[in-house]
């Protein structure tokens, strides 16, 4: 019988459906590995000594680590700098939402993901910087969990980390709402694929974007759909930054992206009007 | 299960709420929760107390967070002795109320936390009617039902900020009035 789970992780309530309780416990266990070794809210999580690391010996990382930051400068590369985990830090550091760890130097205003130096299972960054992966390693969470279930036996299941989604097996209707009034907006019919949604945060005076400094368009809400919720992440934040060649950015994930703009209408970035 | 609470800051917050045409979703019944938290106890011994004033002050001070009246207790028994504990907690968040558990192992430490249920706290007709009135829908044709079929929204991040804190003062209450128990 289907069950599903709910549990805090990743600064989020994370959902796992599936047949089999032992294989959900074996999704969250994938989910608490990746919150342990990279949350920039731990002082001790493989992120927050590799952002204390300038200067000194570089960093040992795990293979998720290395993934999550392989991933992330592959999209910080091909977007030019409009996906850049550093400089989410270094704006989640000013607005309070991540804190500087005791042996956490000043941040250098100027550095970007460029910054970090890897090399094999080593990382180091060489300005002080602020890595945040909160835009990718929340969609990896998904992965990995999604993975356990399919490891363990599992033929049916979705993991949802927060609107990071997977589902496989039975299709799984998503439901995509208006930021600015919660109504529903559209719905996506997901099978081994995943999706992401970055949108407004609904505050008293309306929405706000601070957490999406890059943002250039009037969306009020991005979606993007791709095999991987890895890439359906970090495409997210490229696409609200309205990147010049998202078009091919999409395609190179094979992902597509739904936007909702501020008059409520739904539209594909690659231009196509999906519904007035 | 420490600090875990604005971890993904930079994702966007508080829309799965706002947004939930399924207003409400439980996961788990408290003794649903018992049993998945404590697959081998053999009886869960109800220990639920309601708070003096001195005590709710106390927590309050040593939390950060304000108690509710009381709180909800079992001291979970196996066949050789106590296997742990289990509190159960309620937290308002800024548009949702969301029920939890919390087990700890015989030592006081965490053991595990399930969401029990989840629910919006106000706006949920509103809301609903706007979602029947505004459905697009245009991609895949068939009508909705609600709260059947959509159980899954891409909204944007909800902060579990408040469960944090709420564990918190779960940990102080039980720290003060039933470790050594």
């Amino acid at each position: 019988m289907r069950q599903r789970r709910c549990r805090p992780w990743l600064g989020t309530f994370v959902e796992i459906e599936a047949d089999c309780a032992v294989a959900i416990e074996a999704a969250f266990k994938a989910v608490a590995r990746v919150h342990r070794l990279m949350s920039a809210h731990e002082p001790d999580s493989e992120l927050s000594r590799l952002n204390r690391s300038t200067g000194g010996a570089p960093v040992r990382l795990s293979q998720d680590t290395r993934t999550v930051l392989d991933r992330a400068l592959f999209w910080a590369r091909q977007s030019d700098g409009a996906f850049d985990p550093v400089a989410a830090g270094h704006n989640a550091v000013a607005r309070g939402d991540i804190p500087l760890h005791d042996g956490q130097r000043a941040l250098d205003p100027s550095a970007d993901f460029e910054a970090l130096m890897m090399e094999e299972e080593f990382a180091r960054l060489d300005r002080i910087g602020c890595i945040d992966l909160g835009g990718i390693a929340k969609g990896h969470a998904v992965d990995v969990a999604v993975a356990a279930l399919r490891k363990v036996g599992m033929t049916d299941g979705m993991v949802n980390a927060g609107g990071d989604l997977f589902a496989f097996g039975e299709p799984r209707r998503v439901v995509v709402p208006d930021p600015m009034n919660g109504a529903a907006r559209f719905t996506l019919m997901l099978r081994d694929r995943a999706v992401a949604t970055s949108a407004g945060q609904r505050g008293d005076g309306g929405l706000g974007f601070a957490h999406l400094p890059r943002r250039r368009a009037d969306h009020v809400s991005v979606t993007v759909e791709a095999p991987r919720a890895i890439d359906a992440d970090a495409l997210t934040k490229i696409a609200f930054a309205r990147h010049p060649h998202l078009p091919r950015l999409l395609a190179l994930a094979d992902a597509r992206a739904i936007a909702i703009t501020a008059s409520g209408e739904v539209v594909e970035l690659a231009g196509e009007r999906l519904a007035a | 299960m420490s600090n875990q609470s604005t971890w993904f800051a930079l994702a966007p917050v508080a829309l799965v709420s706002a947004a939930t045409p399924a207003a409400a979703t439980q996961y788990l019944s408290v003794a649903e929760a018992q049993r998945a938290m404590f697959p081998s106890a053999s009886a869960f011994i109800d220990h639920s107390i309601v708070f003096t004033p001195a005590q709710r002050k106390a927590i309050a001070q040593a939390s950060g967070v304000g108690p509710s009246k009381g709180q909800a207790v079992w001291d979970v028994k196996g066949v050789s002795g106590r296997q742990g504990w289990i509190l159960v907690d309620r937290v308002l968040g800024k548009h949702e109320l969301i029920t939890y558990a919390l087990a700890l192992d015989p030592t006081g430490a965490v053991k595990g936390v399930e969401i029990l249920d989840y629910r919006e706290t106000y706006g949920g007709e509103i809301r609903n009617s706007h979602w029947r009135q505004q459905f697009v829908g245009k991609r895949n044709g068939a009508a909705l039902r609600l709260g059947g079929d959509i159980r899954n929204i891409s909204g944007a991040t909800l902060s579990s900020r408040h469960v944090t804190d709420g564990i918190r003062r779960l940990l102080v209450t039980y720290q003060m009035l039933f470790a050594g128990a």
